[in-house]
């Protein structure tokens, strides 16, 4: 089986065959860089969120503005979240994350 | 606006057959409209903000076109994975390319600066786990989506792209009002998660996982 984008989404779907998931598995364990593809890719916030819903701007939903969410008809409990935080900045090093949370696992 | 509608009823098979028989206003609607959000987000996500959001979409529209036009991109999908996670994988990928030349991003350098100050003995030992350890990691991944609690699966993957439990508690908030999903106290006010309850989720959803890699209890 030939490891393409579509075979690459169809896994993190769980549409894959038992035998095609294996060797998805065994492709992921060898070319480990695109394991943080995977966790984007099964990570489906905010994009679930309408921002009509939300009372705000993604670019606003994401940095998690405090002025802005407490406007939203609730006060929110959290206060210190840094106003430029965005997904980018958050961006870390997600094998070293990984690695930390399958020894706490194991 | 009557376009619109019409087109929001076609499957995703349809609207490809569409643009492929030649109708571009499908393939309009299908980046501009059904999928802009998803392009939103991954702009953010890759660029800290959505000022290239045009050029990106425009980058996408170009992409799925293909080189003589005839949209042959679009007939790499085969329907075995959804269209959205496909389009997401692919436009994540075009996005990545594209960040050279329009912010000039370092090639190869995916991270922080911060990771210039990591002691390269150190690096060099982190970087080379072995097939085995890829493999158990591969495993967790594969655990963490098919976490049933959505909150618990939100809490592992906001964890693992670096976000802390106070910030992940102002997401949850937010999810679970996007999704009605909010509980109100006796006083008839919203119950807020916060960074406590972020970590119980946490520990549910590590007792989880434990179970579904097989890890026995201590």
């Amino acid at each position: 089986m030939i490891i393409n984008d579509e075979i690459l989404a169809a896994y993190v779907d769980g549409m894959l065959s038992p035998s095609q998931t294996e060797e998805v598995r065994r492709y992921l364990a060898s070319h480990p860089q695109e394991m943080e593809q995977m966790v984007m890719l099964m990570d489906n916030f905010p994009r679930e969120i309408k921002e009509e819903e939300s009372g705000m701007s993604q670019a606003t939903l994401c940095n998690l503005q405090n002025s802005s969410i407490a406007s939203s008809g609730a006060a929110f409990v959290v206060k210190n979240i840094s106003p430029a935080t965005t997904p980018k900045e958050h961006k870390v090093d997600i094998q070293t994350n990984l690695t930390h949370l399958l020894k706490e696992i194991i | 606006m009557r376009k619109q509608n019409t087109y929001d009823s076609l499957s995703e098979r349809d609207l490809i057959d569409a643009i492929l028989s030649g109708n571009e206003e499908a393939a309009i609607y299908l980046i501009y409209n059904r999928y802009y959000r998803d392009l939103r987000y991954l702009c953010l996500d890759i660029y800290g903000s959505h000022i290239y959001i045009d050029e990106l979409c425009q980058e996408v529209y170009i992409h799925l076109k293909g080189k003589n036009g005839d949209w042959h991109p679009l007939t790499t999908w085969f329907g075995i994975s959804t269209f959205r996670t496909w389009l997401n994988r692919t436009a994540r990928n075009l996005f990545l390319q594209k960040r050279a030349s329009l912010i000039g991003f370092r090639e190869n350098k995916l991270y922080s600066d911060e990771e210039d100050d990591v002691d390269p003995v150190e690096n060099v030992v982190a970087d080379q786990p072995t097939l085995e350890e890829n493999l158990q990691k591969v495993l967790l991944l594969e655990a963490i989506n098919k976490l049933d609690n959505p909150d618990q699966k939100l809490v592992i993957l906001k964890e693992l792209q670096g976000y802390s439990h106070e910030e992940i508690a102002a997401i949850l908030n937010l999810v679970r009002r996007a999704e009605n999903r909010i509980k109100l106290n006796k006083e008839g006010k919203e119950i807020l998660a916060d960074a406590a309850a972020v970590d119980v989720l946490k520990q549910r959803a590590v007792a989880y996982l434990k179970e579904a890699l097989g890890v026995k209890r201590k």
